[in-house]
C-alpha cells in the first residue's frame, strides 16, 4: 500500500539532526511521559522522603534502560525508544500497592524483567508470533486503550494514576472545565501539527500552553503543589533496601503472563520502528535484541529500588506524528533524565501537568497508532481464514474493555490493557484453529 | 458499444428464466434474513410482547418486499432498475434503542418517519453530500456499529448464562457453542452454496438441536403452535417526536444515503468495462426510493431501512444484478410477511443462536468497514481525522457513565458512539480542508 503514509519518516534511526531538534524532541518525550511518575504517588505506605528517592532512582534506571535500547546487537534494539514508567507493569504495581508493599512491587519487577529477558531467547521459537496480522493489532490495541484513557483524562483533572486501570475504583464525576483545557490543547496541537516547522514539536508546544493555563484556571491541586515545594533542589536518592520474593503460584503466573504481555507490546514497537524505518520485512532478531535490553532495563530497575522502566508505547506515536526516529536523541533523552533525577523539584514539578492536557496529546498520539494498527494489518494480503481471525481479534479484544463482566475478571486485572493480550491469543486461537487445511 | 466483463453473469437488464430468477430471489432473500434480528434486539429491551414484536417483523417484511419492486421498476428512464432490496438497518439500531426505551413505540415510529424524510431529501442532494461526508466517515461509523453489534451478541450470551435453570444443563453448554462453531465450522471449510449460507443454515440446525434438546421453554413452543400460518399484521399510527433525538438519526441518514450511494456505484462499474464516472441519476433515485423505504416503515410501524449490505455483496460477488430477480425477492417477502407462524419462530429464537448471529454479523461488518477505511488511511491528515473519530467513540462504549453525565444539549451529539464518532469526524473533516495537491503530505 503505497502512497503519502509511507513518508511518515522525516529524520530516520541513523540520522544526525540539529541539537536543537535534538534537544526538543528530548524535551518532548519527557514532558510528555513525566507524568507517569506519579503513578508513584499510589504506592501506600511512602514517606515523601521515599517518594522523591523513588522517582530519582525511577529517572536514573529510566535514562540507563533508553540508552541500552540505543545499542545495537546482542544487547539493544538499535532505536529510540524512551523508557519513563513501564505500562505493563501498572496492573502489577497497583495491585502490589494495594497490600502496602513495595518491597513486593520491587520483587515483582525483577522476576518479571528476568522472565522477559529469558523469553527473549526463545522468541526466534515462535515464529508465527512474528506475522503483520499480530504487529497490527498490538499497535491498534495500544492506540485505541492510550487514546481512550486520554479522553478520560480530559474529564478527571487530578486522576491520572488512578484511571489508567479500567475497572478500577475512581471518581466518576467529571468536570467541563477540565474536558475544555484539554480541547484546547488537543486544538493547539493539531494546529501546530498543520505548521511544518512548529511539527516537529507540535505536542511539546500544546503541553506547554496547556499546563500554563492550567495553572492559571487553578488545576494544580494542593497535594502536588506541596510536594513540589516541599522537594528540593538538590537531592542524592537512596536505594530503597530490600525487596520481597514472596509470591503465591497465582501471582507468579500472573507475573509470568505480564512478562509475556511485555514481551509481545515490545515486539509490536519494534516492528513498526522498523517497517518505518526500513520498509522492508520486519526482522524477529531485532526485535528479540531489544527485548533482551528492555527485560533487563526492568530487571536493573527492580534492583536498584526503582519503577519498572521500559519502553513507552505512546512515544511511537509521537515519531510517527512528527517523522523523528534518529537514535541520536537517547542520548540527549538519557541526559535530562539522568540530571533531572538529581533534581527533586524538577521532577515533582512535572507532575503538576493536568492530567487533561497530558489527555490531549495522548489522544492525539493514540489515534495514529491506532490507525497504523489497522493500516499494518494488510488484510487484503491475507488469505480468509486469516481475515476472520483478525476480525475476531478485533471485535473481541475492544468487548474486553467494553463488558463489564469481562473487565472485571480477576485475569484481566493483572494487565494495563488486556485487549492487547487477549486479542493476540484470540487471533493466534483462531489462526490455528481456521487454518487447518489450509496453510499449504 | 461498452465492452461486458467476463464476471457479470447478469447484468442490470438481463432476465433469467422465471424459475431461475425466483431460486435466485430465495438465495438473496436467505441472506437479508439475519437483519431481521436488530427488529428482535430493540423489541426485546422493551419486553415487548411476542405478539407485537411478530407483528413488526411482518411489517418490516412487507416494505422490504414493496421497495424491493419499486427499486426493480424502470420505465421511460424513470426508475431506478436496482436490484438493491432493503434491509433492516443497523445504522439506525442505537437510535432505535435509545428512542423506544425514552419514548415506547410511538417514539421510534415518528423518529423513523423523520429519518425517512431526511435520508428521502438529502437523496436529492447526494452528490453534494458525498463531498461533505465523505466515504471514510461511513465506514469509521459502520466499523463502530460492527463493534456495537458485537456486543449485543456477547450480551445475549450473558443474559442466557445467567439463566438459573439452564446453567447446570451440561446440554445447554454444548448447544450454546454450536451456532458459532457452526458458522464457523461451514464458512470456512466449505465452498458454494453451503458457505453463501453459512448462517442460515447454523441457525436452522442450533435451533432444531435445541428444540429436540427440550431446552426450548414450553411457553414459546405453545405459542409458535397456536399461531396461525395466516396473519394480516397491523399497523401502528401512533407517533411522538423528540429534538433531541434528532441528531443521532439525522446521523443515520446521512450514513445511509452515502452507504447506498457507495453500493450502487460498486454495481454500476460491474456492468461494463468502460464506465468512468457513475450514473448519478441512477445513484439518486434509487437513494430516494431507499429513503421512501424508511419513510413508509415509520409510518407503518417498522424500524428503519437501507439497502441490504449482504445482498450488494453477494450480488458483485456473484455477478448478478438483474433487477428481475428484484422481482423476485420483492415476492417473496410480501408472502412471507403475512405467514406469522414464520415470524414467530424468529422471535422465539434461542438467545445463544441470536448471540452468535450477531457476533458474526459484527465481525463481518467491522471487517468489511476496516477494507473500505484502509484505502482511504493514505494519507496523515485521514489518519488523524478517522483515528480521534473511532477513539472518541470506542470511549463512549467504554466510559458511559462519563457522558451521561454532560449536559442535555451537548448530549444530542455524544448520545451514542456512532453519532459522537460522527460528529468528531465531520468537525474534523472541516478543520483539516484537504490540500488541493494530494501529493503533499499532510
Amino acid at each position: 500500500m503505497s502512497g503519502e503514509i509511507d513518508n511518515l519518516l522525516i529524520h530516520g534511526i541513523n540520522k544526525r539532526i540539529s541539537a536543537k531538534d535534538n534537544l526538543l524532541v528530548a524535551l518532548q518525550h519527557f514532558v510528555k511521559f513525566s507524568l507517569l511518575l506519579t503513578y508513584v504517588i499510589f504506592i501506600a505506605q511512602l514517606t515523601h522522603s521515599d517518594i522523591t528517592s523513588f522517582i530519582s532512582i525511577s529517572l536514573i534506571m529510566g535514562a540507563l534502560a533508553t540508552l541500552l535500547m540505543s545499542f545495537r546487537k546482542p544487547i539493544g534494539g538499535n532505536c529510540f525508544i524512551p523508557a519513563q514508567g513501564s505500562v505493563p507493569f501498572f496492573a502489577v504495581i497497583y495491585l502490589f500497592a494495594k497490600q502496602g508493599s513495595l518491597p513486593l512491587v520491587l520483587g515483582a519487577t525483577i522476576l518479571v524483567g528476568l522472565f522477559q529477558t529469558a523469553f527473549s531467547f526463545l522468541l526466534p521459537y515462535f515464529k508465527f508470533l512474528f506475522n503483520k496480522s499480530i504487529y497490527g493489532l498490538i499497535l491498534f490495541s495500544l492506540g485505541i486503550w492510550a487514546a481512550v484513557l486520554g479522553i478520560s483524562e480530559f474529564f478527571h483533572p487530578h486522576d491520572l494514576g488512578q484511571i489508567v486501570l479500567h475497572g478500577a475504583n475512581w471518581n466518576t464525576a467529571i468536570q467541563i472545565k477540565s474536558a475544555l483545557l484539554g480541547l484546547f490543547t488537543l486544538a493547539v496541537m493539531l494546529g501546530c501539527w498543520r505548521i511544518r516547522s512548529l511539527r516537529p514539536y507540535c505536542i511539546l508546544i500544546g503541553m506547554l500552553i496547556g499546563w500554563a493555563l492550567g495553572a492559571v484556571l487553578g488545576f494544580i491541586t494542593p497535594e502536588y503543589s506541596t510536594l513540589v515545594s516541599q522537594a528540593g533542589w538538590f537531592y542524592f536518592p537512596h536505594i530503597h533496601p530490600g525487596f520481597s520474593f514472596h509470591f503465591s503460584v497465582t501471582q507468579i503466573f500472573m507475573l509470568i503472563l505480564v512478562g509475556l504481555y511485555a514481551s509481545f507490546e515490545f515486539m509490536g514497537l519494534s516492528a513498526i520502528i522498523q517497517k518505518i524505518n526500513y520498509k522492508g520485512e520486519v526482522d524477529p532478531i531485532e526485535a528479540k535484541h531489544g527485548n533482551i535490553s528492555a527485560g533487563i532495563g526492568v530487571t536493573l530497575s527492580g534492583l536498584c529500588g526503582g519503577m519498572a522502566q521500559s519502553p513507552v508505547p505512546g512515544s511511537i506515536g509521537d515519531m510517527m506524528i512528527t517523522g523523528i526516529f534518529a537514535k541520536s536523541i537517547s542520548y540527549i533523552y538519557a541526559l535530562i533524565l539522568f540530571i533531572i533525577a538529581f533534581i527533586p523539584k524538577i521532577a515533582l514539578l512535572m507532575t503538576t501537568i493536568p492530567a487533561s492536557v497530558n489527555g490531549a496529546a495522548i489522544i492525539f498520539m493514540g489515534a495514529v497508532m491506532a490507525m497504523y494498527g489497522l493500516r499494518f494489518l494488510e488484510l487484503s494480503t491475507l488469505k480468509p481464514y486469516q481475515q476472520k481471525a483478525v476480525g475476531y481479534a478485533l471485535l473481541l479484544g475492544a468487548l474486553i474493555n467494553i463488558v463489564p463482566q469481562f473487565y472485571n475478571l480477576k485475569l484481566f486485572s493483572w494487565f494495563t490493557n488486556p485487549a492487547l493480550f487477549c486479542s493476540v491469543i484470540i487471533f493466534i486461537i483462531f489462526n490455528l484453529i481456521l487454518g487447518i487445511g489450509k496453510r499449504s | 458499444m461498452s465492452e461486458r466483463p467476463e464476471n457479470l453473469v447478469y447484468g442490470f437488464n438481463d432476465k433469467p428464466a422465471f424459475f431461475k430468477s425466483i431460486l435466485l430471489g430465495f438465495q438473496f432473500t436467505l441472506s437479508n434474513f439475519t437483519s431481521l434480528s436488530f427488529v428482535l434486539i430493540v423489541m426485546t429491551s422493551i419486553h415487548a410482547s411476542s405478539l407485537t414484536s411478530g407483528n413488526i417483523l411482518s411489517v418490516c417484511m412487507l416494505i422490504i418486499g414493496i421497495i424491493s419492486l419499486l427499486q426493480s421498476l424502470k420505465f421511460r428512464g424513470h426508475g431506478a432498475g436496482l436490484c438493491a432490496p432493503p434491509s433492516v438497518a443497523p445504522t439506525y439500531l442505537a437510535q432505535s434503542l435509545v428512542a423506544v426505551k425514552l419514548g415506547g413505540l410511538p417514539l421510534l415510529f415518528g423518529m423513523t418517519f423523520f429519518a425517512g424524510i431526511i435520508q428521502t431529501v438529502l437523496s436529492f442532494f447526494v452528490r453534494f453530500l458525498k463531498r461533505i461526508f465523505p466515504t471514510e466517515i461511513a465506514s469509521l461509523i459502520l466499523f463502530l456499529i460492527g463493534i456495537d453489534v458485537g456486543y449485543l451478541g456477547v450480551k445475549f450470551y450473558i443474559e442466557a448464562f445467567s439463566t438459573p435453570h439452564l446453567t447446570h444443563n451440561t446440554l445447554f453448554f454444548i448447544t450454546a457453542f454450536l451456532p458459532l462453531v457452526l458458522i464457523l465450522f461451514f464458512d470456512q471449510f466449505f465452498k458454494g452454496s453451503i458457505k453463501l449460507y453459512s448462517i442460515a443454515l447454523a441457525v436452522i440446525i442450533s435451533y432444531l438441536a435445541i428444540y429436540f434438546s427440550n431446552l426450548m421453554p414450553n411457553s414459546d413452543l405453545q405459542a409458535i403452535a397456536n399461531a396461525p400460518w395466516f396473519h394480516v399484521m397491523s399497523f401502528h399510527f401512533r407517533y411522538a417526536f423528540r429534538w433531541d433525538l434528532t441528531v443521532p438519526f439525522i446521523i443515520g441518514a446521512i450514513v445511509c444515503v452515502i452507504k447506498l450511494s457507495g453500493a450502487i456505484t460498486a454495481l454500476q462499474e460491474i456492468q461494463s468495462k468502460d464506465i468512468k464516472q457513475p450514473d448519478m441519476n441512477q445513484i439518486s433515485q434509487g437513494s430516494i426510493i431507499d429513503g421512501f423505504g424508511t419513510l413508509i416503515v415509520g409510518l407503518l410501524g417498522g424500524l428503519g431501512l437501507n439497502a441490504s449490505s449482504s445482498v450488494i455483496a453477494l450480488s458483485l460477488s456473484k455477478g448478478i444484478t438483474s433487477r428481475y430477480i428484484g422481482f423476485a425477492i420483492a415476492g417473496i417477502m410480501i408472502v412471507l410477511s403475512f405467514v406469522f407462524k414464520l415470524a414467530l419462530i424468529f422471535v422465539f429464537i434461542p438467545k445463544v443462536i441470536m448471540a452468535a448471529v450477531l457476533i458474526e454479523l459484527g465481525v463481518t461488518l467491522a471487517l468489511s468497514s476496516v477494507r473500505m477505511l484502509m484505502a482511504t488511511l493514505n494519507c496523515m491528515r485521514n489518519f488523524i481525522i478517522i483515528g480521534v473519530a473511532i477513539v472518541a467513540g470506542f470511549s463512549h462504549s467504554i466510559y458511559p457513565d462519563l457522558y451521561s453525565q454532560l449536559p442535555t444539549d451537548i448530549k444530542m451529539f455524544t448520545g451514542s458512539s456512532m453519532i459522537l464518532a460522527a460528529v468528531v469526524a465531520i468537525v474534523l473533516n472541516f478543520i483539516f480542508i484537504k490540500p488541493k495537491d494530494s501529493n503533499k503530505v499532510y
